[in-house]
Parts: structure tokens; sequence; C-alpha cells
């Protein structure tokens, strides 16, 4: 699994940050492009216009209406009540565990931010053997169960193939290649 | 579904495995966590809240206006719980649902956290992300210009709840405009007349002394639910009702929670509180049953004035208008004045909202005077609003007060100033007829608007509703909008208005929202400046104390603000750094936490202890029972001299002659704060105020003594037509709560409340959909006498048994299009939609929201206030919310 965390970094970035110059040539590398063209076909034509990217963007994560990239927002109707908060108080501890600051950028996005989760398990992918356990751990318990709903909306409302391809990528992440 | 497989995947990984994503979340964090135990998503679940672990801080909850003093529980970063301070010597530790919405409004997963720009055309919902410092710079730029240019005043900031003592109007004073504008005229303007005009400036609000009190008169107040105090106010009724027996006697137009708990409970028809206490009064002095010498020594007017004042207001008049039997009137008004002075009236927005609104608080707070129960325990107490700079009679307590220096305030808007010039004609002339004592307080018709005086007679209350049809009408030029937690897009009558307004951006050249949600002002603005939420900031705290004893608390984060969410001052005070010229001196801190030290440096003990209590206050004073009789203390009386006539005391205070006090008995006590020390139950301010403005002077609104006349266009109610009342439900702060989860399980629509008779006589049954049709009301208001109905709002009917059978009952909270899918529900179009609104709310989180209609539910309920006309009452501007007249058809 170790070898995936490049592709949880690209996640968490497309989750919490706007498009720029320097992903849009990564996203368009040789090596990348053919398959995120299966992702979402018709990405690598598009016309990519940063500002567009930016008021996509805005309307997909930051204002309501949107994908709002919570658990609390897609956790499954059979999950518990509570699914959003354990998964804050776990990757609380999963950010201490990892010695994490909880300050900066990720200190003030909420525990259950897609975004953040994919940081933390990139994060513990790139570590040694208990690190990548609790990235695993992450993934299986406090991603996973509700990531492929809000990828499947991202790839209805998106408009770009760039969070066209987000959502198919949390989704087949999720869904598709769950336990790899 | 697309999906790779995992060759797929990790040749994907490969190549993107070069490509460094500039910063990462976490870049700069440490990775080395060797030897630290793993968390589990099981020891996650095991416990939701442990309190060996949780963090407990203090605060006081801001979920609605009542602000009591909470302890949150901060466990793993996140606020876990809510629960009351038992310090809070106003709550006694109590708390109601509202402050756990407080939690989700902080962790809503559709809050706003971070600035936006408009990129779309106005109230189009494009948006995107901006820096701080790109928001400052634009923001601060246009309003920069605006000061620099010399036109301050055209910049306005208007808020819906700013709890922030003060810091706000610094700002503005400091920016030069008088236009900070609030929504008392929505809420409370016109029960806070009534008692400034008999009491003081100081008491606009009472605190009953319900603790020991054994009888309670309540006109249509609904404590359990929506009282601006009601926590404080209900646990000690209840007491005092379980302990002693007190007694609690409502009238009320429909069953409330208030109504409904009382040992009586009185149907009544509207608007006919006044009618009732006018009733009481007359029985009151029939049966000898006053306080003669209390009346004596403390009204401004004799008691055979009053004698006179009453005759005709029998108890079989007052059956006739308010439908309560007369023996019960008589009744009732006997076993309070022979609870005197353990008694007390109480009435808020239901028996002063109305046209006749103000004199029927009149005429109700004429009781308490009648009995003298006033300031006796058990009775009408009265109790300052906050404890800065040594209030009314209440010397003795620490100074609290912001640090650095003052702005000066904006000069009144007087003939032959810039200002007064683009003020119209008409309008030049009425103030230029004004008298000193107005002239000196007018600052332009938005602040101070001239057809309603008493508005801003005390203090300035503001007509808010007026704000939008005034920009509409040009009568004021605005430059710059800033809404601060304000929802007049969806709260205010004819909400369409404001929409209109704001959406129009020649009326409006630029809208800055500051608050928490996208709510429906937000949506219509240029820019979102993210604020904090109550458990992210600090604020300092001070409000009347029920248990009549000064307090103050202290707001404090336990938590950092979410995404890059900051508190309103910190947003402030970067404007005023980047507008400058000599702004900035005013709000000279880099931390919110030593600017709030330094307010709170003369409250006894240390900081660090009130942070750990969250309260302060002196158990050992005595209680605030009968302040007008201390006695002014001998360092105000320098060169005193007592008038032989009014025995008003006056002093020199610097360079003026000011009154101190009265003599009574030989000694000089504080009195009240009014011109004659008196209570001033004959106020010549009303017939003043009407001859200025064109108010027949035998309006009822005009008139000196209390009395009770009828909303106009309640006379001769055909059949066919009712009265719409409006109501707030407990776990709802207005539309504030809407996206709040929890809040809305329990209430998230807005039937038609209708008595069982009143449907079988048109034909409806439970559930029957129907459409109110309002009309706008009669006279002396807003757009009054025009036919053409205001709108409609159409919604199933709720049959109740004891709702007036003239009534119909609403709330007003719901069927929101912004503030995210859990306000939004699955609601309908808004009867005067605007383009942006209405979108479809997403599947999957609609799916858990159980009371969508796409679950077979009711829905987020419909949005009625576009339908409800602008109507402000005469002289005071208070929205007369509750006289809407309306004819109802099966839909």
């Amino acid at each position: 699994m170790r070898e995936l965390a490049p592709l949880y970094e690209l996640l968490a970035r497309l989750l919490t940050s706007e498009v720029d110059e320097d992903l849009i040539r990564a996203l368009r590398a040789p090596s990348a492009a053919p398959l995120l063209e299966r992702l979402a076909p018709g990405v690598g034509q598009e016309q990519l216009d940063l500002d567009e990217l930016a008021e996509e963007f805005a309307e997909l994560f930051l204002i309501p209406g949107g994908t709002p990239p919570f658990a609390s927002a897609w956790a499954p109707e059979d999950a518990p009540d509570e699914l959003a908060e354990r998964i804050a108080a776990f990757v609380h501890g999963a950010m201490e565990a990892l010695s994490v600051e909880q300050s900066g950028v990720a200190g003030r996005l909420s525990l259950d931010h897609a975004g953040l989760l994919c940081s933390l398990i990139a994060r513990g992918l790139d570590g040694d053997a208990r690190q990548q356990e609790l990235a695993r751990h992450i993934r299986d318990e406090a991603l996973a169960p509700w990531a492929p709903a809000l990828g499947a909306a991202l790839q209805t409302r998106a408009r770009s193939g760039v969070y066209r391809a987000t959502g198919a990528l949390l989704e087949t992440l999720h869904l598709g290649t769950q336990g790899t | 579904m697309v999906s790779l497989d995992r060759r797929e995947l990790l040749t994907l990984a490969g190549g993107l495995g070069a490509a460094a994503f500039s910063g990462g979340l976490l870049s700069g964090c440490s990775s080395s966590g060797d030897g630290k135990a793993l968390p589990s998503m099981d020891d996650a679940m095991a416990t939701r809240i442990d309190y060996g672990r949780a963090r407990p801080v203090p605060t006081i909850c801001f979920g609605c206006t009542t602000h009591c003093g909470v302890i949150g529980w901060v466990q793993d970063g996140r606020v876990r719980q809510i629960e009351g301070n038992p310090k809070d010597p106003n709550t006694q530790g109590a708390i109601c649902g509202k402050a756990q919405g407080v939690i989700q409004a902080t962790y809503d997963p559709q809050r706003i956290v971070y600035p936006l720009k408009r990129v779309g055309k106005r109230g189009e919902g494009k948006w995107r992300r901006a820096t701080w410092e790109e928001a400052m710079t634009e923001i601060g730029g246009k309003l920069k210009a605006l000061r620099d240019e010399g036109r301050p005043e055209e910049l306005v900031f208007h808020y819906g709840r700013d709890k922030t003592k003060g810091f706000t109007s610094r700002w503005t004073d400091a920016f030069g405009t008088p236009n900070r504008l609030n929504r008392r005229s929505i809420c409370s303007s016109n029960r806070r007349v009534p008692l400034m005009s008999m009491y003081g400036r100081e008491f606009e609000w009472e605190s009953q002394d319900l603790e020991r009190t054994n009888y309670v008169i309540n006109f249509g107040g609904n404590p359990m639910e929506a009282y601006q105090g009601g926590l404080f106010m209900i646990r000690r009724l209840m007491d005092a009702r379980v302990d002693r027996g007190a007694k609690l006697v409502t009238f009320e137009v429909r069953p409330s929670a208030t109504a409904s708990i009382s040992d009586e409970f009185h149907t009544v028809h509207p608007a006919s509180d006044g009618a009732i206490a006018m009733a009481m009064a007359h029985v009151i002095l029939r049966e000898g049953l006053q306080d003669t010498a209390f009346w004596n020594t403390w009204a401004n007017v004799d008691l055979d004035t009053i004698r006179e004042q009453v005759k005709d207001y029998t108890p079989e008049w007052a059956e006739g208008i308010s439908g309560v039997p007369a023996d019960d009137i008589a009744r009732i008004a006997v076993e309070f004045a022979k609870a005197a002075p353990a008694c007390t009236t109480m009435s808020n927005r239901g028996s002063a909202k109305h046209y006749n609104g103000v004199q029927a608080d009149r005429a109700i707070r004429m009781l308490d005077v009648l009995v003298g129960n006033v300031g006796k325990p058990g009775g009408f107490c009265l109790s300052t609003l906050r404890m800065w700079k040594n209030r009314y009679g209440q010397w003795g307590l620490p100074v609290i007060d912001q640090p650095g220096p003052k702005p000066s305030k904006p000069k009144a808007w007087r003939p032959g100033t810039r200002e007064f010039e683009t003020l119209p004609a008409d309008v030049q002339e009425r103030v230029a007829a004004f008298p000193e004592m107005w002239q000196k307080k007018y600052f332009g018709e938005l602040a101070t608007p001239s057809e309603y005086p008493l508005s801003w007679h005390w203090y300035n209350m503001r007509v808010g509703q007026l704000v939008y049809p005034y920009i509409r009408e040009g009568r004021q030029k605005v430059g710059a909008y800033i809404s601060y937690t304000l929802g007049a897009a969806f709260g205010y009558p004819e909400a369409d208005v404001a929409r209109e307004v704001l959406m129009d951006e020649e009326l409006v050249p630029l809208h800055v929202a500051i608050d928490i949600s996208y709510s429906e002002q937000a949506a219509l603005a240029d820019w979102i400046l993210p604020d904090a939420t109550a458990l992210e900031r600090w604020d300092a705290h001070s409000t009347n104390n029920y248990g009549l004893r000064p307090y103050t608390g202290i707001r404090q984060p336990l938590v950092e603000p979410m995404g890059e969410a900051r508190p309103v001052q910190i947003i402030l005070r970067d404007l005023a750094r980047t507008i400058g010229g000599g702004m900035e001196a005013h709000f000279d801190f880099e931390d919110l936490e030593d600017y709030y030290r330094e307010w709170y440096a003369q409250v006894p003990g240390d900081w660090e202890t009130l942070k750990r209590e969250g309260i302060w206050t002196d158990p050992e004073r005595p209680l605030d029972h009968e302040l007008y009789l201390r006695e002014v203390p001998a360092e105000e009386l320098v060169n005193h001299s007592v008038d032989p006539e009014t025995k008003i005391v006056t002093a020199d205070k610097g360079a003026k002659r000011v009154a101190v006090g009265i003599e009574v008995d030989g000694k000089i006590v504080r009195g009240f704060d009014t011109p004659t020390r008196r209570i001033t139950v004959q106020e010549p301010l009303y017939p003043l105020a009407a001859s200025h403005v064109g108010l027949p002077l035998d309006d009822i609104n005009a008139l000196e003594l209390p009395t009770w006349g009828p909303v106009p266009e309640h006379v001769d109610l055909p059949e066919d037509r009712f009265v719409l009342t409006t109501f707030k439900w407990n776990v709802h702060t207005q539309g504030r709560s809407a996206g709040w989860k929890y809040s809305s399980e329990i209430v998230h629509t807005n039937p038609v409340f209708m008595n069982p008779k009143t449907a079988q006589t048109l034909g409806l049954s439970e559930g029957d959909e129907v459409t109110l049709t309002v009309f706008r009301p009669a006279q002396h208001t807003y757009r009054a006498g025009e036919d053409e109905p205001v709108g409609t709002f159409t919604q199933k009917v709720r049959l109740l048994e004891r709702v007036h059978p003239k009534v119909v009952a609403v709330s007003h909270h719901m069927g929101h299009w912004e503030q995210g899918n859990v306000a939004r529900a699955d609601m309908d179009t808004p009867s005067k939609g605007q383009p942006g609104f209405g979108a479809e709310c997403d599947a999957d989180v609609t799916d858990r929201v159980w009371w969508s209609k796409k679950r077979g539910g009711s829905g987020g309920g419909r949005h009625l206030n576009d339908a409800l006309p602008i109507n402000p009452t005469p002289l005071v501007g208070g929205q007369s919310w509750f006289d809407n007249v309306v004819a109802i058809a099966k839909a």
C-alpha cells in the first residue's frame, strides 16, 4: 500500500487547495495523464482556466450546496450518529501518534475533512511499519466508509474533469481496491 | 463507476510520485511517532466524552440572546459537550437545548470558514476563496476611499447580533459613520420604550424578582420558549410555584408553552392586553387596593387623574374587547393587588408588538406602580443591564470598559451641516423644526429616522425594517454596506425588499457580510468574511440578573477558529489598520486575550481565576431591591440644591449641573433616572413626538396617559378575515438555528395553527393546505391603506385547541433557501424568488434529513416573511408583527 502515498497526497492537495499551474503540469505528465483520462474521460483535452477552477473549488468544497468534504455530510445512513465525531477523535489520536502538530493549516481543518485524512494516510504510508499500519486504519475505518459517496457525488456534480477525476479516484481507491 | 485496478493505481501513483504537490498540509510537521500507542476507531467509539481526559472551559453561550454561562468540554481538540455553569448567578447552572446548537454551528460541514469573493453576478452564488490579505486590501481600500473623500457616513454597518459590548460601535465611531444599525425594532423596541419612559434609560429591561414572588400576571410573554432571559426567569418562577405556591396567570392568543404550564391561561383577542390591564387598574382603584403612599411618592401624576383615566375601562368593557370574562379580570386584579408587593407583571413581544403595543405595555407597567411592587422583594424589580462604569444606584462595582483611546462620536446632522444638506427636503423641514434635544441626536434617516423620534430619544434603537425601503427611495446614499450576523434578507418583514436592495449594485455598491454561515444575507454579498463562533472567540459579557446582583462573565475560546475564520474583533482591527488615517490607533492590540485582560483589569481577583470560573460576582453585595431608595453618596452632592417644589436634587458634575436624586422624607435618594426622578406614568413625549411627525394627537400612540385603543385594521374585522400572529419555537433562534441538525430534527416546519372551530367554519380539516393572503395595515404606518395584498403564504393546517378563533399562528423561522442542506431540507421556492436561490439539495445529504419531502416528510417549512408587511408602530417604530390581517382560502 505504501506505493499509493502519492495518490493520497494528490487527493489531499485537490480537496484542500485550488488547482495551480504546478498541479496541472503534474496531472498532465505522460506518466499520469492516460490513467486520469480513464477516471474522467476528456480531462486531458479540457482547456483549464484557473479562475474557473477556483470558482468550482469554492462551489464544491466551501459553500453549501456543493460536495462538502467532511464525514459528517456523507456518513452512511446505517452508520451510528456519532461517526463523524468518532472519526474526529480517532484522527486527533492519529495526529498525536504521527507527531503531527495540530496547528497551522491542518490544525484548523475539521478533523473529519477528507483532505486531512488523505494527508495523514500519505504521511503514514511514507513512515515506518507502525505508521503504515495506522495509515491503513485511517483509510479503512475513517475514510472508506464515506469517501465513495463523496466521490460519486463529485463525479456527478463537478463540471471540470479535474474534480470528476478527483471523485473517481476517491471512489476507486475506497471501493474498487479497498483493502489493498 | 470508472475504476482502476491495483496495477493501474500503482502506475498512476508512480507517475505522480516525482511531482511535488507544493506545500502539503502537514509540511513542517515532524513525523517521528516512535513509541506512541496507536489510536483506534474502537477506542474512539468507546466513549464520546471521557471526563477524565476532557478539559472544561467556562464561557458564555451564544445560542440565542439570553447568553447563559456554560462550560464546554474539550476533548481531542473538539468541543464535545456543553453544560451549564453553576457559578452563573442568572442561570444557576441551567441551560436549554439551543446551547448544543453552538457546537453544531462550529462543526457544521457547510459553515463558511474562508474569505470568499464573489465572481459572478451578485446573488448568483459564484465565489472564489480569497486570502485575508486580499480581502483586507480590497475592502479596506474601498472604505478608505469613502473616508478619505469625506463621506464616512455612507458606510452602513448593520448587525443582527452584536455582543461585542461596544467594540463595533468604537469601530464605526472611529470610521466616522453614525450608521451602525441594529434590529431593535424587529425585536423589542416597543417594550423597551415604555420601560425607559417610565423608569429611565438605565432600565430598558426589567428583572422581576421571581424567586420571591407570589403572583405573576403574564401578558403574552413566553419565557418557556423564547423570551430574552427566559431561562433565567422560568427556573425561578417554577421554583416559586413549587416551593411557595406562587400563581402564574397568562393571557395569550395561543397555547404557548408558558401558557400551557400556567395556573390560569386565558385565550385573548390579539392586541387586547392593554385593555385587560386598564380594566385591572380600574378594579384595583375601585376596590381601594392601590398602594397610595407609593403612588404619591413615586408617580409623576396624581392618583385622581389616573382614577379618571381608567373610570370607563371596566372589566365588562374589557371582556368585550378581550373575550376574557369580566369576573375573571376583576378577580385576578384583586388577587394580584392582595399579593403585593410580592407580585409582578410580565410581558414582552406578545403585548408590545402591535399598533397599540406601546400603550399596552404602559398600562401593564402601571399596574405595578399602582400596587407599589416596584423594586420590592417578589415584585417588579429593575437591575441595570450591565455593570460597566458603576451604573445607576449600583456604586462600588468595578469599571469594565474597552482599553485604549476612545474615538470621538460622529457629529449630529444639524441644519447647515453638509450631511443635513444631503437629506430630502421634507426631512430637512421636519428636522429643522425638532426641539434642540432631538436635533443634537439626529444622524440621518437610517440611524435616526425622523418619523420615529422615540426610536432614538433614549438611545438609538433605529427602525431596521425601514432601512431598505429608505435606501430604495433614495432617502440616504449608501457607499458601502457591512452586514454583521444579519438575516434581514430572510427574516425581516417584506424580506424581498431587503433582497431587492441588496441585489442592486447602484444602491449598494459594496456589500460585505461578516457571518458564520452562508445565510440568505451573505449570499447577496460581494465578500463574505468568516466570523468565529461563540466557541472560538473572546467577548465581554454582562446582562441584567434576575438574581438581582450585578455580575460579569467572559466568553473565551475553547478551540481555535475552524479554517481561516477570525473573530470579528480581529477582522475589524485589520480593516482599521488598512484604512489608517488614525483609525488604527483605537485598535492597538495584537492578542485578543491581552485585550480582554485589560478590559477586566479592575475586576477583583486575577485574570486566570476569571477564566477558570467564567463569572465574577460579589455574593455579599446587597440585592438590587429598591435601588431608587439608595442614598446618593456625598461625593456626588457637590454644591447640591433641592428644588423646593419638585424635590429634585441637582449638583455639579464637572462643568455641568445635573440631577442626581430626589429628596424623600428628608433623605436624598437616587429616585429614578427620569426628568422628574419619579416614575413617568404621564409622558409628555408622546404628544410632542406626534406633533412633529404629523400623527393626529388623538391617535392612541400620541396620548400622555396609559390608554387602550384598537389596532385600526382589527376594528370591525369581517367574518372572513383573521389575525395572523407569528411565534418562535423553543429550540430555534429565528433564522440562525435552521442549520443546527438536532434543532431542526425537533422542529422543521411551520404549519398554520388554527382553532378546530375556525377550521370547521371554513370547511377545513387537519392537513388541508390553505393560502393566507396578507393585507397591508390601515393607517399611520409604511404603505398603510394600500389595497394590494403584501403577499401570500401557503401551508398545511394544524388544528390546535385554545388558539383564539380569530387567530392563525405561524412560526416565521422556516423555509430557508440558503444556510445549508439541513436548513433547506426540501424547501420550496420562496414566494418572491431571486436568481441563485432554490437549488436542488444534494441527494446524499438530504437523504439524512428524514423530514425532507423526498423522504415523505414535511420539508423544511415555507418562508413567511416576504408576505408580512413592514409595519412600524408610530413614533417608536417597533415592528407590529402580530397585527397582520389575512384572508384564508383552501389552496
